[in-house]
């Protein structure tokens, strides 16, 4: 216990916000010294979640670091972190790709910097407090905190389109959340009814222990499905994705394929699954269904997108299908494929992103019908490309393999058929990430690019600076798996458990 | 004096459904602020007789009634100054043309 | 009896730190090599070859050390030698290590890998001395010889699989490798595509096995699945559906009919990358695996007939289109693909030793043919297509007389290489009992000879019709070259006497014999005493004969050493086969329905798929939206803006609120 006594988790969440709260206090013009803070206080939060391993035990059931605080007492409603491994996973994946993404805004934000560093900075704080609420209020509210920078960030400095983006993305997720709002409403009044009391009505702690009445939990249960499935997001609502990533600027792109998609899966995992148990089994046959499609189905409409962000946008609902099926399917290694799937996806799409932001600051465009021959006159770029390309089509030695494969294996155990189905996609992506590849890096320079001249340079040290990490990642994820593996083993035990034995009876203790 | 309160709160209702019927039907907006003085004053009788009457009350009615009639002044006060700037800006008092609310 | 005896987690102790090393540097030394080389080899300029041969020299020293005691000294047992580097994935229950195994099978793999690996890096020197890009080609190169050795010494499924996909990327980057020309960046997709159709199989295999035994280290799989079915835990079914899908993964790697398509156009890349991987080593991983799954494909005979089926008649395909092909890169791969279809024949059949023994003594003799084309190639300044050679037997004289030495081989005359292993797979299939696969085999073998022939007569002999500008210039290849070519003439003339003879009892078949007891066993192929004259004969000669005549045939037509060709005989004969000439050089039209069924048809789907994502499901959406305006919309026409008209609402909610509570009062 080396760092006992330290509000580690506190500080992880907010330490973006002071980051944020200074750069308020500076004057706009200097944009030098709002740059430096942003970055300085990102990496104080990737520090500080690094130093969460420093004391934390994989191989102890429940939740650590706990930090409580009381809130709305007369509610029963208390600020309270708490860290397992599938958190502490997702945390530092956040603050990892949260430091990068601010890097990698330099260059492209040309206006209102501050105004845009306040509002990532803020966004951050969102994301981490999500992976870390105990209390499903203060879940909440973490959830609802995400949205509104990412408005900001889609609305203002987005593309051509970007109020018609932003507000699909606002609205569609709403509608769900205010759903899964009630829901958590009714899950705290029925906790209440039947102990008699407020105390820990929205502690999520004492909640998973309480067995719910079958009829709510399958209500409940359609609540937070729709609105974590809406996040994932999954077929069929999956259409606001495309648009918000096209629209997005690089950074938020970043953020929104790497960090966003997961709080809908980690909320299946963290919340609908231990807190609705019976509910899960009777709906999961149907989220099966709509994961395979979603997994095929995204894969076959990304073969025939004519731009860049919108291929990866859907290759993003193929692969986060793999993550819910792996979540559905109630098998172990499923489940651990599942999270690891969401890492993977993180970083390599992240990374994808990355990269297709670098090209468009060259050429102010996307389309890959324009493109052709990056090879010779961006080779270092071309081999980063390809490296990442390869990585998203599962190339074993990646990091996207061993997710993936997990998923299968479970599903296999439990059905054949949908191991089958799902097997397929190994041959779609690499046929769009390869048909893609072939057409942007191969061939003769195209007529386009070849008007750029001079314009168009190979990577310049800052983006590299942002890439570079992700290549390191995503190699040793994919040698060295057990990194993330050993560290979510116990919570997807405990899930699990939850699952296979549910508490009969409606009556709480 | 009649004894019964019920004549009152007839008479009371009566005057009111006069000021509503005024305020519905009359384009003028003078007309219309005098219609609801016009309700006022028919609340305020409705109150003083409950004053009278009711023995609970102990004659507090009248100094209710004399809050009413503060607030009442006021509001004619303030209503006619907007009709006025209203008029001076649409030169007409009838409330027809008065649909700037709408959007 | 299984051939791993001994349980995995007590061999570790037993291991000493040398062998570990030497193991370790098979993997290790080629992969420094790669990231050396891509790191720093753009700077070495010309010299960027230097550490990649370096590497794969001391590869080859290593491997030979390895082979050496393996076979020679027998020091690591019949259990064979197994290193365990570290657990890589520990997922709960499934659990699977980085580790290598060593046995016979892996050190004759180890043979073919190594040398044919090295005599390429070194052959590659002077092929690509003249390629700007030369140092990412020795990068790759190392890279491929990684993922190569990493999949013979893979000692669980996954690592094979692992392995599998690296040397599917190296083929996908070294068959791309001239990125600017779009059918070679088209042929390099293609290849990986159509691997990953196999793949979609291997994989669930892969995950069935787990699911049955709960283990994928081999050792365990090989002794567990059978107890599985004897104890009556799995149907048999079951077992052959395993192994079906394990051939699946070996289909799409070793270009077996309907997955053969990839192979032909795969030879967009660089010589030296055809003969290595497309010729002697990736393309027979297919091969090993099938052999290394011999426990399991034992007790399932249903599907070794659908392996000894797909092998023949990828056999007698592959061999009828290279009769018309004009390429002589492709008439060479057309062949792999012939000779691989008589290795998963041997197979089929239940004929392992003769299947692996034909593997090496193609690796041998194809690499030599790939190079020497390569040679030719270079000598007439890159022209590929057979039309424009013509006498270049004096021009090139080397590269003739090795090219001669893989030619006779391959076409199985005594006593060069090829005849001893395709005689005893053909003499093995008749004798088990599948005399269908022999008779193809005969026809297969014939048109072998004269395939083979009809390449060299066009190549070498009868007029020259190379261009007249290039025409003075044709050279020999620099010895970086020829060296090779020289050496492995020798290993195609001598290999097959050397490990093949006595017939059915040669040195392969004691290193070998092991391996394949087992499963040899447990089809019941008692191995009865050779019959020099008996049926063992009769199949020599026959096979001898058919070959024989297949080389004259081609004599006949396209000229030999002093004969001169015959073009109008020729011409006669593909007048009067018009038909099956034209379904011949159209390749049976295989790319056409692919390209139907896939390009054309499959992207038809996706279109309509994405018309559908646009316009039903986001249309619902925005659908959705568009009411709640228009509904916003119309709600909004009772908002008209004059004080009267809220005045009356106002007072008609009165008077119903008024009217309520008098009704409910009066109640």
């Amino acid at each position: 216990m080396v760092l006992s006594g330290v509000p580690l988790l506190t500080v992880v969440t907010f330490a973006p916000l002071v980051g944020a709260l200074l750069i308020a206090l500076v004057p706009r013009q200097r944009e030098g010294l709002i740059r430096w803070l942003a970055l300085t206080a990102a990496v104080v939060a990737f520090v500080a979640s690094l130093a969460l391993l420093v004391d934390f035990r994989p191989d102890i059931a429940g939740f650590q670091a706990v930090e409580e605080v009381g809130w709305i007492p007369a509610f029963g409603i208390e600020y309270k972190l708490g860290l397992d491994g599938i958190s502490l996973v997702l945390v530092i994946l956040t603050t990892t790709l949260s430091a990068i993404s601010i890097l990698a805004s330099f260059g492209p934000i040309k206006s209102r910097m501050k105004e845009y560093l306040i509002s990532f900075l803020i966004l951050e704080v969102g994301l981490i407090g999500v992976f870390l609420a105990l209390d499903l209020f203060l879940f909440y509210i973490f959830w609802e905190i995400v949205l509104v920078p990412m408005y900001l960030i889609i609305g203002i400095w987005g593309g051509t389109n970007r109020i018609y983006a932003t507000l699909k993305f606002v609205l569609y997720t709403l509608v769900g959340s205010l759903l899964m709002l009630v829901a958590i409403l009714a899950t705290a009044f029925s906790f209440q009814a039947a102990t008699g009391s407020w105390a820990g009505a929205f502690d999520f702690e004492q909640l998973r222990t309480f067995g719910f009445d079958p009829g709510l939990q399958f209500l409940a249960f359609g609540a937070f499905f729709l609105a974590f499935a809406i996040k994932v997001p999954m077929f069929p609502l999956h259409t606001w994705l495309p648009d918000a990533h096209v629209e997005a600027p690089t950074a938020g792109s970043v953020i929104l394929a790497a960090v966003m998609l997961k709080l809908g899966a980690y909320g299946f995992i963290r919340f609908a699954l231990p807190l609705f148990p019976q509910a899960a089994q009777e709906w999961a046959p149907a989220i099966i269904v709509l994961s395979l499609i979603a997994i095929i189905y995204g894969a076959i409409v990304a073969l025939v997108q004519p731009d860049l962000k919108k291929l990866v946008a859907y290759s993003s609902v193929s692969h986060m299908g793999f993550v819910t099926l792996g979540i559905f399917i109630f098998q172990e290694q499923g489940l651990q494929g599942a999270i690891l799937q969401m890492v993977n996806h993180g970083v390599i799409t992240g990374a994808l992103f990355l990269l297709v932001g670098v090209i468009y600051e060259r050429t102010h465009d996307r389309a890959i019908a324009k493109m052709g021959g990056l090879a010779a006159p961006t080779p270092v770029y071309a081999a980063i490309f390809g490296f990442f390309m390869l990585a998203s089509l599962g190339l074993p030695g990646m990091s996207g393999f061993v997710g993936e494969f997990l998923v299968l294996l479970g599903t296999f155990d439990v059905s054949p058929i949908a191991a089958a189905i799902a097997t397929f996609v190994i041959i779609l992506s690499a046929a769009y990430l390869m048909w893609m590849f072939q057409r942007v890096v191969f061939g003769e320079l195209s007529d386009f690019l070849r008007g750029l001249g001079h314009h168009l340079t190979d990577m310049t040290p800052r983006e590299l600076l942002t890439v570079t990490p992700l290549v390191g990642l995503t190699l040793a994820l994919g040698v060295a798996p057990g990194l993330v593996l050993d560290l979510i083993a116990m919570p997807v035990t405990e899930v699990l458990a939850r699952v296979a034995a549910p508490l009969v009876g409606a009556a709480g203790p | 004096m009649s004894q019964s309160l019920d004549a009152y709160l007839i008479l009371s209702g009566l005057l009111f459904a006069i000021g509503t019927f005024g305020f519905l039907a009359r384009r003028n907006a003078i007309a219309m602020l005098m219609s609801i003085e016009l309700m006022l004053n028919a609340v305020n009788l409705s109150i003083v007789a409950f004053g009278a009457f009711v023995p609970s009350l102990a004659g507090d009615g009248a100094l209710i009634a004399l809050f009413v009639m503060a607030v009442a002044a006021a509001e004619a006060t303030v209503g006619l100054a907007i009709v006025i700037a209203i008029y001076r800006n649409k030169r007409t008092p009838l409330v027809d043309e008065y649909a700037s609310m709408r959007e | 009896m299984p051939f791993f005896t001994a349980a995995p987690e007590a061999v570790p102790g037993a291991v000493s730190a040398t062998d570990q090393a030497l193991v370790l540097s098979l993997i290790v030394l080629p992969l420094i090599g790669f990231g050396l080389t891509a790191l720093i080899g753009r700077r070495l300029g010309g010299r960027a070859w230097i550490i990649a041969v370096a590497a794969i020299v001391l590869t080859w020293l290593a491997a030979m050390v390895l082979v050496y005691q393996t076979l020679f000294v027998g020091a690591f047992g019949e259990a064979g030698l197994h290193v365990l580097v570290y657990e890589w994935i520990p997922a709960g229950a499934f659990t699977v290590d980085i580790a290598f195994g060593v046995d016979a099978l892996t050190a004759v793999m180890l043979i073919v890998v190594a040398t044919v690996g090295m005599l390429v890096h070194i052959y590659s020197i002077g092929y690509m001395a003249h390629d700007p890009g030369r140092w990412r080609f020795f990068a790759y190169l190392n890279l491929f010889m990684f993922s190569m050795l990493l999949l013979v010494l893979a000692d669980n499924f996954l690592l094979l699989f692992v392995a599998w996909e690296l040397v599917g990327l190296c083929s996908y980057l070294l068959v791309g490798f001239w990125y600017r020309r779009r059918s070679a960046a088209l042929a390099a997709k293609k290849a990986f595509l159509v691997n990953r159709v196999g793949d979609v199989g291997f994989t669930l295999g892969i995950v069935a096995i787990w699911t049955t035994v709960g283990t994928l280290d081999f050792g365990q799989v090989f002794q567990l699945l059978p107890e599985a079915l004897a104890t009556g835990a799995i149907e048999q079914w079951h077992m052959i559906g395993i192994c079906l899908l394990l051939f699946a993964g070996a289909m799409g790697k070793s270009a077996q009919f309907p997955l053969h398509v990839w192979l032909p156009d795969a030879m967009e890349g660089p010589t030296p990358v055809s003969a290595l991987i497309h010729a002697a080593t990736m393309v027979n991983a297919g091969v090993y695996l099938v052999a290394r799954s011999n426990p399991l494909f034992a007790q399932a005979p249903e599907a070794l007939v659908v392996v000894a089926a797909v092998g023949i008649f990828t056999a007698i395909m592959a061999a009828s289109i290279a009769f018309t092909q004009t390429d002589i890169k492709r008439v060479l791969a057309y062949s792999t693909l012939s000779q691989l279809g008589y290795m998963f024949a041997a197979l089929g059949v239940g004929a392992f030793i003769p299947a692996i023994f034909h593997l090496l003594t193609h690796g041998f003799f194809k690499g030599l043919l790939f190079l020497g084309s390569g040679s030719v190639i270079h000598a007439v300044h890159d022209e590929q297509d057979m039309d424009r050679m013509g006498g270049l037997r004096k021009r090139i004289a080397i590269t003739h007389l090795t090219m001669l030495v893989g030619s006779l081989a391959i076409a199985g005359i005594p006593p060069l290489a090829g005849f001893f292993s395709k005689d005893e797979i053909l003499a093995e299939s008749f004798k088990l009992g599948f005399a269908w696969v022999w008779f193809i085999g005969i026809v297969v073998a014939l048109m072998t000879g004269f395939y083979m022939f009809r390449l060299m007569g066009k190549t070498f002999y009868g007029p020259s019709h190379v261009d007249p500008e290039v025409e003075p210039r044709i050279h020999e290849s620099p010895r970086s070259m020829t060296v090779p070519l020289v050496v492995l003439a020798v290993a195609s003339a001598v290999v097959g006497l050397a490990l093949g003879f006595p017939f059915e009892n040669g040195i392969l078949h004691g290193w070998l014999e092991p391996v394949f007891h087992g499963a040899e066993e447990t089809l019941g192929h008692a191995g009865g005493d050779y019959q020099l004259f008996g049926i063992d004969g009769t199949l020599l000669l026959i096979s001898t004969g058919v070959s024989v005549a297949g080389v004259l045939l081609g004599w006949r037509f396209f000229g030999f050493l002093s004969r001169r060709p015959q073009p109008e005989a020729v011409e006669r004969l593909t007048q009067r086969l018009r038909p099956a000439y034209a379904f011949s050089k159209g390749k049976w039209y295989f790319d056409e329905l692919n390209d139907l069924l896939f390009v054309r048809l499959g992207g038809l789907v996706a279109r309509a798929l994405w018309w559908f994502d646009v316009h039903i499901i986001d249309g619902t959406v925005n659908g959705i939206a568009n009411l709640t305006r228009s509904s916003g919309g119309g709600l909004r026409q009772i908002q008209t803006g004059h004080v009267q008209n809220y005045a009356l609402g106002i007072a008609a909610g009165l008077l119903i609120i008024a009217l309520g509570y008098l009704v409910v009062v009066t109640r």
